[in-house]
């Protein structure tokens, strides 16, 4: 066993926290190396420092005894180091293949071989077990458990040295792992170094031959497996050497069965730091009172199944469990954010129905939640510390709608000191604060609602320990008033120091509540990993149902009559239909057939739509033409829509990453406005002047490139500005309307072969001959990977600013090819702001229509070109049926609105509210 | 000094340097280009360009963008002068008719955006073509009354105790925004959902109505500004609010206002709009073609964004 990576003296601090101190660490080939620690022991923070996500503030990494400094994660795959992230690193638009071999893709003729990369994504699939996965499926259409399968079938084609899995398993059903198993053993025996990183001990020591312990930012031991029994492990991970002190809990209470207990034996009189004056029983708690809150039966699509619990007046009730068992999905079931619950909540006794946020923290119901993720759903980071503090509260601190400023103030100030947060300067962004700081704002901006439950989310995550015993202090103080709080944590022992009792959630299940003397560490996690449990799986239900909340537009899995009789495995009785609809996908010939279909049609609904539109407007057209089909008919539909065709495909590149371009109207008029003048003379003029305006407008591209990706301005502003100078130009140009020219070039418009207008075929060459290698270079696959999601290009070490650079320069070209037609056909040039406006903003509308995402990352040529043909041929239409010409403008409006909200009935099928709101 | 040189003031500052940088320019050019009656005429001028722009920031600031602007401005006129005639009414229809065809504007535009999730830019791109359809439809078939009322052009052209009456007008809705932005609910929450709406949401913000009420506030804003140019060009007419999109929204950047939402100030958008047109002036005071003008105005537009409009770099 050689050694492959050594790490020495590593720190990584995040603000004020130290994730890492001063951590030894090595790791050998051909090893399985377990890493275990309770959560924010530190080890996804070194994981991420292996895999070159971040940098160590302080140490050396060294590989093969060669000293190693990482920028990007692309540097860390270049020596064999492969890392498979708890958050999936792939990209949601493309399709399995894709993902898989997107770090390096096989190529024939410097184009990606799609073939090829079909094939290694089948056999790799194959490999880990997932043969079920069609390579063409999107990612986004596959449910978590095989999304994750998928992120482990892209590690192992990059044939790794070093595969670090952090957290692989977490989503995966009991099969799966099974597999995982065999591959990570194989692994092994092929000489790779694998990190094992989990929570699950039975895994752990099933697989791993080396273990190493972290706590609290440290490396506390690494020992082969073999010397020590979990029973031994687990203890090292609690440890304890920095007591943290837990305000006293109230000596008597009354758990939900109402059954007094002892006090909590955690709180000895040497770890109290603060013991309250008042009586030891809860002022509101009282028997014949009902519940502050009440849940019964509380389900949500297969993630929570079933939720009772009661939480009293002053009562602390700790959810526990491992990660993503339902915990954070219940307190927003709560907080009315997620759409279809089904069960009952009380409030006070009352049934209520909590449909959003704004009702759930209203008087008569009294609840705040402390996200999970201040930075993102807590605060507004860029607005000031007083701002965030008076969000929630602000209807009641006001008047009329009106902002009272010294009564806000008075309410800040009090919660300033209160909560003693540190902050010079109450107008400071509250960005600048610390992280303890920041979530201490959080919580004050609830408590300035006065709320009678409270709702925490980890609110202790990343928080240094000072500012975590104000908080425990504080949680108390409040309990001690009569608030109820629901305290979700990750941290067990502050579970046990904080809770009066704690509910273990378990897929989506409350499967214990422990308190008294059981609320202790080695039941606490003992009952979170579900040791009882053989399986040691969340159930697959949950698993189906997390899949639902994060692809919504999933299709159901084969539906359940379809299915063979089930074969029950005797170990997961509860998995029966999940196994089958797969196995029934692999096996049956007519499903093949129909998942084909249904995966064609998702990918391309919006081009066959288009086209069909387009199509049913033309036959209408042509069966009122005098001459019926003729080739008249067909060239003046082509050159009617060819122009704004191409630069719809121009917008559609810019639109595939992203962005946006509104500069191709003016591209398109700068460069018509130079073919007026300088298209003419000779043939070899007129192919020199040809090349001299593409030339141009690729030069245009490229300047607009060079100030979104260089320049990092935004794109619709950044082309805003460069589309008035290229109209600068073309006014230069074309000071009036007019010019010239080459007829004979002119003619070959109207020209057809066997009937097909040269305009068509030109498009149709376009499509042959730019788009399609365009869509098979790494350089445009990575355009799709950029606009799909521009953190997992990033993290799978993609060249962006190369695929931004080259869309929008491609674009400046198309849009030139545009302009260039545009004089053929109007044998002049014509300087006019409006008619730039035109074309940029129906490019946009014919992209729409065509059905590429205007979020980017899907799409493609031919449906923006049916879009460009749908919107410049409703207008010969309402011609030909003697429609006044008047209403030629409604219709094309109304047709391009009604077309983009057909988008908009996915968006309220949403589950999960959170995902409405970006 | 610090609190001056604020982030969020830095724009401005730059944004107002420039202002001066463009006067001294026009001065050494021609001395008028300073004096005060040209200087209310610019005014005057920027008045119709900032009335839009001021509604259209609420927009914005929220992330998100309102191209239906130029031809809510010429609905709004069209549809106000059409009833500036009826009988009895002394033309005081004008204003109901004309800032509610702008509010109706506004709110169909919040309902696609808040409720149907469509793209800002889309769908006020669809709801510009919808009105262009709706205006030609209408002035179509017969030639509509179009012209001015009395009481329009009092407002836009003529001026009191020398000052042009355009640039009162320009102040108080200057005035009523101010006040939505810093001294309402509102104002505080359009800046929340514009920083985050996901956060908004979850502290319990209306972040729906909060939409419908920017894109109202566009809409009418747009349309008060129609009916102003209306009684400056003593006719409404088709495309005349097209000059008036690209400008406004230049101005609002360069301004400071986040494209991309959440942060910006009022005063900013009034510097930005004060610097678009007297840039516009002095091209045209030195004579310049059309041509040059776009270019120099596309020009300054980038250098200034290059110089604070940059975004952060891609994160660890």
């Amino acid at each position: 066993m050689s050694e492959f990576l050594r790490l020495k003296h590593i720190t990584k601090r995040y603000g004020g926290v130290t994730a890492l101190a001063n951590v030894d660490f090595a790791c050998s080939l051909g090893t399985i190396h377990a890493v275990v620690g309770e959560n924010g022991a530190g080890k996804s923070s070194l994981m991420k420092l292996i895999a070159g996500v971040t940098r160590p503030d302080e140490g050396e990494i060294y590989v093969e005894d060669k000293p190693i400094k990482f920028v990007s994660p692309s540097d860390a795959a270049a020596l064999g180091i492969v890392c498979i992230f708890q958050e999936l690193s792939l990209l949601p638009d493309l399709s399995v293949a894709d993902n898989i071999s997107i770090a390096d893709p096989p190529k024939r003729f410097g184009l990606i071989d799609r073939r090829r990369q079909r094939r290694i994504a089948e056999e790799v699939l194959q490999r880990v077990g997932c043969g079920d996965i069609h390579p063409d499926e999107r990612v986004k259409d596959l449910p978590l458990s095989r999304q994750q399968m998928v992120e482990i079938a892209k590690a192992l084609v990059r044939n790794p040295r070093l595969i670090i899995m952090d957290e692989a398993t977490s989503a995966l059903t009991a099969r799966d792992v099974e597999h995982l198993y065999r591959i990570v053993r194989g692994l092994r025996e092929q000489g790779v170094a694998v990190l094992y990183i989990s929570h699950r001990m039975p895994e752990i020591s099933a697989l791993a031959d080396i273990c190493s312990v972290f706590r609290n930012g440290k490396h506390i031991e690494t020992f082969p497996m073999s010397s020590r029994t979990t029973e031994e492990i687990v203890p090292m991970m609690i440890g304890r050497e920095v007591a943290r002190a837990y305000p006293e809990k109230p000596s008597t209470w009354s758990s939900s069965s109402n059954q007094p207990s002892a006090p909590s034996t955690k709180s000895t009189p040497s770890t109290t730091v603060h013991s309250r004056a008042d009586t030891p029983t809860r002022p509101h708690a009282h028997p014949q009172m009902p519940p502050l809150l009440e849940l019964k039966d509380l389900t949500w699509y297969h993630v929570l199944n079933g939720i009772s619990l009661k939480l009293a007046p002053g009562e602390i009730v700790g959810l526990g469990g491992l990660d993503g068992q339902g915990q954070s999905e219940l307190l927003l079931a709560l907080f009315g954010v997620l759409r279809g619950l089904s069960g009952e909540v009380r409030i006070d006794g009352r049934p209520t129905t909590i449909e959003h946020p704004r009702q759930a923290k209203s008087r008569d119901i009294g609840l705040a939640l402390i996200p999970q993720d201040r930075q993102t759903q807590g605060l507004l980071l860029p607005m000031s510390i007083e701002d965030n503090l008076v969000l929630a509260a602000s209807s009641d601190l006001s008047r009329f709608g009106l902002i009272d400023r010294s009564r806000e103030q008075a309410a800040t100030n009090d919660v300033v000191d209160k909560l003693r947060i540190l902050a010079n300067n109450l107008s400071a962004p509250v960005r600048t604060l610390s992280g303890g700081n920041q979530q201490k704002v959080v919580i004050g901006k609830w408590l300035l609602k006065q709320p009678r439950i409270l709702l925490l989310n980890d609110p202790t995550r990343g928080i240094d320990v000072g500012t975590k015993q104000e908080l425990y202090r504080l949680m108390r103080e409040l309990a001690g008033t009569g608030l109820g709080i629901l305290f979700y944590s990750t941290d067990y022992e502050e579970l046990i120091g904080m809770c009066d009792r704690v509910l273990v959630c378990y897929g989506g299940r409350l499967i214990r509540e422990l308190s008294g003397p059981d609320l202790n560490e080695h039941n606490l996690i003992t009952t979170s990993l579900n040791l009882s449990d053989n399986s040691d799986r969340p159930r697959d239900p949950m698993e189906e149902g997390r899949a639902s909340s994060h692809a919504v537009e999933a299709p159901p899995t084969a539906p359940q009559s379809d299915a063979a009789p089930p074969k029950t495995p005797a170990s997961h009785p509860s998995t029966p239909i999940r196994v089958d609809s797969r196995s029934i996908r692999v096996h049956s010939r007519s499903h093949t057939w129909s998942h084909t279909w249904s995966r064609f049609w998702k990918r391309n609904a919006g081009p066959l739509l288009s086209f069909f539109v387009f199509a049913v407007m033309f036959v209408l057209f042509a069966s009122q033409q005098a001459n019926g089909l003729s080739t008249n008919v067909l060239t003046s539909v082509s050159n009617k829509g060819v122009v704004l065709a191409f630069v719809a495909m121009a917008q559609t590149l810019v639109i595939l990453t992203g962005g946006f371009d509104l500069s191709v109207g003016m591209v398109m008029t700068m460069t018509s406005c130079l073919s007026s003048v300088i298209l003419n003379g000779s043939p070899g003029q007129t192919a020199l002047a040809a090349f001299a305006i593409l030339a141009s407008g690729l030069l245009a591209g490229a300047i607009n490139a060079t100030i979104v990706v260089i320049g990092r301005i935004q794109p619709i502003i950044a082309t805003l500005a460069t589309g008035a100078i290229y109209f600068g130009i073309a006014l230069l140009l074309r000071p009036s309307p007019g010019g010239e020219v080459n007829e004979d070039l002119s003619n070959a418009l109207t020209y057809d072969v066997f009937g097909i207008p040269t305009t068509f075929l030109l498009l149709v060459g376009i499509i042959l001959f730019v788009w399609w290698p365009f869509r098979n270079l790494v350089v445009g696959r990575n355009c799709y990977a950029v606009g799909s999601s521009e953190h997992a290009a990033y993290m799978s070490g993609l060249a962006i600013g190369r695929a931004r650079f080259a869309a929008y320069a491609l674009a400046g070209l198309l849009a030139a090819c545009g302009g260039l037609l545009l004089s053929l056909i109007s044998l002049s040039g014509e300087a006019s702001s409006s008619q730039g406006g035109f074309y940029t903003l129906n490019s946009i509308a014919a992209v729409a229509i065509g059905g590429t995402s205007l979020f980017g990352g899907s799409g493609g040529f031919i449906g923006s070109i049916c879009g460009a043909f749908v919107l410049r041929t409703i207008s010969d239409l309402l011609f030909v049926f003697n429609a006044p010409a008047l209403w030629q403008p409604l219709f094309q409006g109304l047709i391009l609105l009604g077309a983009v909200c057909l988008g908009a009935v996915r968006v309220l099928r949403r589950k999960n509210q959170m995902e409405v709101f970006m | 000094m610090n609190r001056i040189f604020t982030k969020e003031n830095q724009p401005i500052i730059a944004a107002s340097a420039c202002i001066l940088v463009i006067l001294a320019i026009g001065y050494t050019i021609n001395h008028n280009f300073v004096s005060a009656n040209y200087l209310l005429q610019q005014l005057e001028v920027a008045s119709f360009l900032g009335i839009i722009a001021g509604g259209s920031m609420l927009v914005i600031l929220l992330g998100h963008i309102d191209l239906s602007i130029p031809w809510t401005i010429t609905m709004a006129a069209m549809m106000g002068t059409a009833v500036a005639h009826v009988e009895n009414t002394a033309g005081l229809l004008v204003f109901p008719v004309g800032l509610g065809c702008g509010a109706l504007v506004g709110l169909v535009n919040g309902v696609g955006v808040a409720w149907l999730r469509v793209p800002s830019m889309i769908f006020t791109l669809g709801m510009n073509a919808v009105l262009q359809g709706l205006v030609v439809l209408y002035t179509g078939g017969a030639a509509p009354a179009s012209h001015a009322t009395q009481l329009m052009a009092t407002l836009a052209v003529d001026r009191t105790f020398g000052i042009p009456n355009a640039l009162f007008v320009w102040i108080a809705v200057s005035a009523i925004l101010i006040f939505l932005l810093r001294a309402t609910q509102f104002g505080r929450y359009l800046y929340s959902v514009g920083n985050r709406e996901r956060a908004a949401y979850l502290s319990g913000v209306p972040t729906r109505l909060v939409i419908i009420g920017a894109f109202i506030t566009s809409g009418i804003t747009a349309a008060l500004g129609g009916i102003m140019l209306t009684g400056y060009s003593t006719k409404a007419y088709q495309g005349m609010g097209d000059p008036y999109l690209l400008p406004a929204i230049a101005a609002i950047v360069l301004g400071g206002t986040n494209v991309l939402g959440g942060s910006g100030r009022y005063i900013g958008t009034v510097i930005g709009v004060l610097l678009i047109v007297l840039l516009q002036s002095m091209l045209s005071v030195l004579q310049m073609l059309e041509a040059g003008r776009q270019i120099i105005y596309g020009g300054v537009l980038l250098a200034m964004l290059l110089i604070y409009g940059r975004s952060s770099r891609l994160r660890e």
